[in-house]
Order: C-alpha cells, then sequence, then structure tokens
C-alpha cells in the first residue's frame, strides 16, 4: 500500500486558488524532491498535508495509510507520523522547548497507549535527540525559537523531527539560510531517520541539499501543478538550465 | 447612595461606640465628602463597572458588631509551599484574634486597627484617613469616604525604622453572609525608614445560603489602603482575588514613597464577580523605584477594572507598570493607566505595558494608557494592545501533536508568565503559576476556600 496518495488537489487561500489538480503517490523507503519557481504552490502543499486552517481544499483526495487525511485534524496528523520542517518556524515567547517537547512527545505516547515519559526518561531522550543536530543545551531551555538565529531554528526543527520520529516527513526550504555546515547536520538528522517504512518530501530550490540527501524522485510544480517529473536527473537539468524551460513547456 | 447616608445618621452612636475616638474623628468630614461627591463615575469614563450601580443594592452592614460565629479552628487553612507566613483572617470586616504565642520583633505591630487606635492614638491620628482623604485621580472619594463613615477596625501592620522582616504577613479575607452584605475593610500600612515587609492579601468569599433555593446574596468588599513606605524602605503588596460571581469588589489602595524607598504592588484577579481597583501612587521623594503590576483572567458575564495613576513628583525616579488581562466568553475588563511626570521630575523613567488578549468576539476591553510629561530629559513608554491568541503559534503546536485545547492553555499560560515573574517572592511565584495553570483548566471555578489554592 502507498503511504501518501494526492488525487487531483485543488486548495485556495482567501478565496484564491493556488493548487490546481496535484496528483502524486508516495511509497514507504522513498524520498522525493519538490522544486518550481516561487509562488507554484510547494508550500501550499505542505500547509494542506499539515491541516493548516487558513487553506480550503475546495477538490481531491488524500489517502494516508489509506485513511481520510483531510478529516484529520493536524495533532491527528502528527500522531500518525505527519512531520512538517517550517519554512519559517514560529516564535513561541513564554512556552520552553522542554515543556513544549514533553507535551507533544506525550500526546504521541498517550495516542499510542504508551504510559507518558518521566522527567528523567524525557530529559534523556532529549539529550541524545539534541546531539543529532548539535543544538546548544542553552537553547533548549528558551522559550520555543525566540531569539534563536535562523539556522538554529532550522536546527531545531530537525531536532523535534528526531524526536518525534515521523513516517512521512516533510522538509519545506529546511536548507535555506544554513551555511555548508548547517546544512551537513541538518541533513544528517534527516537521514538517520532514513529506513524502509519512512518517506520523505524534500521542498528546495538549492542543488546542495539533495546532494546530502539523496532523492529518487523529483517533481516540478508549475502554476499549482505537478508539470514534471522524473529522477535526480531533472533537478540536475534544473539547477543548470532554471525554470524557464519549465514554464514554457507548460504554457 | 442616600440609604448610606441616612444609615450612617440613625446609628452614629453605635458605629463610634464599637471602634476608636481617632477612626471617629474621620466620620464627619466623610459624611460630608460622599454627600457633594456621590457615587458616580465621572463623565467619559467608559468603564464596564460603575461604583453607584455596584453600591445600588440595599446591603447589610454589621454596625453592632455582631460576631461572625467562626473561629481560626473551624477556618480553612491556607497552605502556600515553602512559604511560611503570619496569617490573619478578616472575616468581613472582623479581624479575628490571633494566638499569642506567635510573637513579633519588638515595636512591630500588626493586628487590629481598632486596638491600634486605642494604644497609639498618635500614630494613628498621623495616618489613617490622610491618603485616602485625598481626591486624587484614578480614585474614587465618594468610596473612600463610604469606607471611612463605616469603618470601624481593619488590619494594620507598623514596622518601625530599620526593621527588616522577611516572613510575609498573609491577610486571608472572607466574605460570608446568608444575605446581601457589605463589608468596610480597612487595611493601613506603615513602614518606617530602611524598613522592610511584604504583605499578601488573599481575597475569598462563602457563597451561604439559609435554605435551599435561596438565591445567593451579593457580597460586596470595600477595601480601602492605605501604605506608607518610608525612606529606603521596600515593600511588597500582593493582592490576590477569588470570588464568586455573586461577589462585588471595589478597592482602593493608595500609596506614598519616600525617597530611596522601593515598592511593588500586585494586583491579580483570578476569579471575579464585578470588581473595580483603584491603584494611586505617589511617588514623594527622589530615586524611587515603583514596581506596579497586574493579572486579570475572567470569563461568564466577569467584570474587573482596574484604574492606575502613578504619581512622577520628584526627579530621578523609575516606575515599571505591566497588565495583562485574558477575558474569555462575555468578560469585560478595562484597564485605565495614567502617568504624570510632573514639571521638575527630570531623570524620570517611567513605562508601562498593557496587553490583552479577546478570546471570543464577544468579550470586550477598553484599555487607554495615558502618559502625561512636564519635564525634559526623561525616559517613558507606554503600549496597549488587544488581540488574540497567535494561530501562527497554535498551528506550528498542533503539527508537532498538541492538541488545540492543550496548545491554546500553554499560549495563555505563556502570556501571563512576565506577570508572575515580577513577584518577588518566589515561593509565591511558584504557587502562583499553579494557580494560573487550574484557572485556565478550569479548575480554580468557585474558590470557596483556600483548599482550593492545594
Amino acid at each position: 500500500m502507498s503511504l501518501l496518495e494526492i488525487h487531483n488537489l485543488h486548495a485556495s487561500i482567501g478565496g484564491k486558488e493556488i493548487l490546481r489538480g496535484i496528483d502524486l503517490t508516495i511509497n514507504p523507503g522513498e524520498i522525493h524532491a519538490v522544486m518550481g519557481p516561487n509562488g507554484a504552490g510547494k508550500s501550499t502543499l505542505s500547509a494542506i498535508l499539515t491541516g493548516n486552517p487558513a487553506y480550503t481544499v475546495t477538490e481531491g483526495s488524500i489517502l494516508y495509510k489509506g485513511k481520510d487525511l483531510l478529516a484529520m485534524p493536524p495533532e491527528q496528523r502528527s500522531w500518525e507520523g505527519i512531520f512538517l520542517s517550517f519554512q519559517y518556524p514560529v516564535e513561541i515567547p513564554g512556552v520552553s522547548m522542554v515543556n513544549f517537547m514533553r507535551t507533544a512527545v506525550n500526546e504521541h505516547r498517550k495516542y499510542n497507549n504508551q504510559p507518558a515519559l518521566s522527567a528523567t526518561e524525557f530529559l534523556r531522550l532529549m539529550r541524545e535527540k539534541r546531539s543529532v543536530v548539535q543544538l546548544d543545551n542553552k537553547l533548549a531551555n528558551r522559550s520555543v525559537n525566540e531569539g534563536f538565529s535562523g539556522g538554529e531554528k532550522k536546527r531545531n526543527e530537525i531536532f523535534q523531527m528526531a524526536m518525534l520520529e515521523p513516517t512521512l516527513s516533510i522538509l519545506d526550504e529546511t536548507d535555506s539560510g544554513l551555511d555548508v555546515d548547517a546544512l551537513r547536520i541538518v541533513s544528517d538528522g534527516v537521514n538517520r531517520l532514513k529506513s524502509a517504512e519512512r518517506a520523505s518530501i524534500v521542498i528546495t530550490h538549492y542543488q546542495k541539499l539533495l546532494e546530502y540527501i539523496e532523492p529518487q524522485f523529483v517533481h516540478i510544480v508549475y502554476k499549482g501543478r505537478i508539470v514534471e517529473n522524473g529522477g535526480p536527473e531533472l533537478a540536475n537539468r534544473i539547477f543548470a538550465e532554471g525554470f524557464d524551460w519549465v514554464k514554457e513547456k507548460a504554457e | 447612595m442616600q440609604q448610606y447616608l441616612d444609615l450612617y445618621n440613625g446609628y452614629r452612636d453605635l458605629i463610634d461606640r464599637n471602634s476608636a475616638p481617632v477612626l471617629n474623628a474621620q466620620r464627619a468630614q466623610a459624611a460630608e465628602t460622599l454627600k457633594q461627591t456621590g457615587l458616580d463615575k465621572p463623565m467619559k469614563d467608559f468603564t464596564p463597572t460603575d461604583p453607584s450601580s455596584m453600591l445600588s443594592t440595599d446591603y447589610a452592614i454589621n454596625l453592632a458588631r455582631h460576631e461572625v460565629p467562626v473561629t481560626r479552628s473551624n477556618l480553612f487553612t491556607c497552605s502556600v509551599p515553602d512559604l511560611s507566613t503570619q496569617v490573619w483572617y478578616l472575616v468581613n470586616e472582623q479581624l479575628l484574634p490571633r494566638p499569642d504565642d506567635d510573637r513579633l520583633p519588638e515595636g512591630v505591630y500588626a493586628g487590629s486597627l481598632r486596638d491600634f487606635a486605642l494604644q497609639h492614638p498618635d500614630l494613628a491620628e498621623r495616618y489613617y484617613n490622610k491618603l485616602a482623604s485625598q481626591d486624587v485621580p484614578q480614585c474614587h472619594p465618594g468610596v473612600s469616604a463610604l469606607n471611612t463613615m463605616f469603618c470601624q477596625d481593619g488590619f494594620v501592620l507598623y514596622v518601625p525604622d530599620g526593621m527588616q522582616i522577611e516572613k510575609p504577613f498573609q491577610l486571608i479575607s472572607l466574605l460570608r453572609s446568608v444575605e446581601d452584605f457589605m463589608a468596610a475593610q480597612r487595611i493601613l500600612i506603615i513602614l518606617g525608614d530602611g524598613a522592610k515587609a511584604n504583605v499578601l492579601v488573599c481575597d475569598h468569599d462563602n457563597e451561604l445560603r439559609l435554605h435551599e433555593g435561596d438565591a445567593l446574596p451579593t457580597l460586596l468588599s470595600l477595601q480601602v489602603a492605605e501604605i506608607y513606605v518610608g525612606k529606603n524602605a521596600q515593600f511588597d503588596y500582593y493582592c490576590l482575588e477569588e470570588h464568586h460571581d455573586n461577589a462585588q469588589r471595589l478597592s482602593q489602595i493608595y500609596v506614598s514613597q519616600c525617597e530611596g524607598s522601593n515598592a511593588a504592588i500586585g494586583q491579580f484577579s483570578l476569579t471575579a464577580g464585578t470588581t473595580r481597583n483603584h491603584v494611586h501612587i505617589s511617588l514623594d521623594g527622589e530615586h524611587i523605584d515603583t514596581q506596579l503590576f497586574g493579572m486579570v483572567i475572567a470569563d461568564r458575564k466577569q467584570k474587573v477594572d482596574n484604574l492606575t495613576f502613578i504619581d512622577h513628583r520628584h526627579p530621578n525616579c523609575t516606575s515599571n507598570e505591566l497588565f495583562k488581562y485574558v477575558l474569555d466568553e462575555e468578560a469585560q475588563g478595562s484597564f485605565l493607566g495614567r502617568i504624570l511626570v510632573r514639571e521638575g521630575a527630570i531623570g524620570t523613567d517611567a513605562h508601562q505595558t498593557d496587553r490583552n488578549l479577546c478570546l471570543t468576539p464577544q468579550a470586550h476591553m477598553l484599555a487607554r494608557p495615558e502618559l502625561e510629561i512636564y519635564a525634559d530629559d526623561v525616559k517613558c513608554s507606554h503600549g496597549a494592545t488587544v488581540g488574540q491568541l497567535d494561530t501562527a503559534a497554535l498551528f506550528y503546536m498542533r503539527t508537532r501533536g498538541i492538541q488545540e485545547e492543550e496548545a491554546r492553555m500553554l499560549l495563555m499560560f505563556a502570556f501571563m508568565s512576565d506577570v508572575i515573574e515580577k513577584i518577588r517572592i518566589l515561593p509565591l511565584q511558584d504557587r502562583l503559576r499553579h494557580l494560573v495553570e487550574k484557572r485556565f483548566r478550569g479548575e480554580l471555578g468557585t474558590a470557596a476556600s483556600c483548599q482550593n489554592c492545594g
């Protein structure tokens, strides 16, 4: 069974149609890259997959593990194993990272009929996962993303991903604003989660990330539709020639 | 209003007989003030509460000093973990006697205002009703006058020069009655030069019915506090309100700070019926530090107003003001904060922040920050916002598997965290965190006793 099946997905925000018929199937163990010019609808796709209430699905369906994903609230999608690494992680003043993550982890455990982690167990888990992305202990004691640098915010996203061990992870331009070292740390974090049961969607503009996280499938989104499908060679052509040929072909 | 004047005129002897000469000496002028000013609020005051309507009920007042049938032992005990306090109980307007075994340091007086006025008439004369009889902005002279007319006793804390007391004084005020009832509560605090003290006031009420099916009585706490902070003295005053929907609270706090002193005044309305708080702080010297802060958490049809005034009269003083409201359902609130920087008050550093969340379209908040500056070379700021919970943060939390209700809770709690951090007694900070969380979870609801705080 496929992990994710998107059929003819149409979505809009504020009455403006952004997605105009997306079809995409993802199987366990696969890594898919989604590329496309600015405003093509890449981030909207990630927003729809995670249930952002600002967007309205006007047509189409999404099956995740054979279930109707669109019927689930965002938190249930998370419990079912969907994770989004935000392009712009949100600052939450006054909510500590520890409190935030402990609540999240324990809600996941509750959904899976597991007992809540004790304070010691939780801190041990946190320490272990923090080292994966080399996130400073000081950051873990601060409010969620508050005062973090751009790179720290992105590493914090991957840290949360490592904590929650999702089945389907969506990386929305996680590489933007990262230097080479940070990019390697983030990619390591993603690669560690790779397994035969899991899958990833990587939204990116840059070649570098795809060198670290090697996708088997590449999709080009333009004006709310997937207009090209291919393998890694498609990504290489985009990096070499840009999107103009895609646009011309699509028009 | 007339019913109060009639009551006063009719029972003047009875009122005097149960009090002390210093207190009695103030009554005639107070009655005159009330007659002249009335109880209406000033024009252009758009706050949801109104003293005249709060006082329009025909309240019973315990002029004959009938003893309330309670003793310390059958009252609840307030247990704040890790916070050891010297506890006093104020049941309606009566201060319960305290066992003698808790001795206070030499020269310190804590206890009955009536006894204080009898034992130390000179001190009582010098301080009683001096601040409260002034007609000052953001306070209502009629409200204080009404209190002064009927005040027969109350609570006094007197700390002589140089005496520093770390252990907080706790005054647990409890309204108890089966009929509509008004308690004229009076608090007088005098800190000498270089003295130090902390006072925690906990306002509760017991809703009692004589017979099953009777309507619940309306209980009004008419509270006037006068606070003198001597030169280089340090004083903390925290007022925690947990009232039923039927309770009303009309409070006026007057503070006078002397040179080099440092005061923190905190007002926390965790649950309230109808509450109107007035605070007037006069900075009567140089190099004074004032921290004024508060929070309001209200739902159903609760109404809470805070009217504050900070008067910078002399150079080089600092004041910081922070108020936050979370209004749910059909709650209404207002914050009217005025800061006056007088001519010559150079080097003033005055900041005011008022932030408010309205969780429903039916909740209403009125915020009016006012900053009047008549001096050069000052640093002043004010900011007021009214908004909703951050939807981006809510969604972010939900994508991590945190349920919407829980995410809202975390955000509301986070919103209040900086107000809690202003409290300078750490165990009290922890306790308030716990109470605020319970309040947001709807587990505080109707606190009839301190057991709810547990």
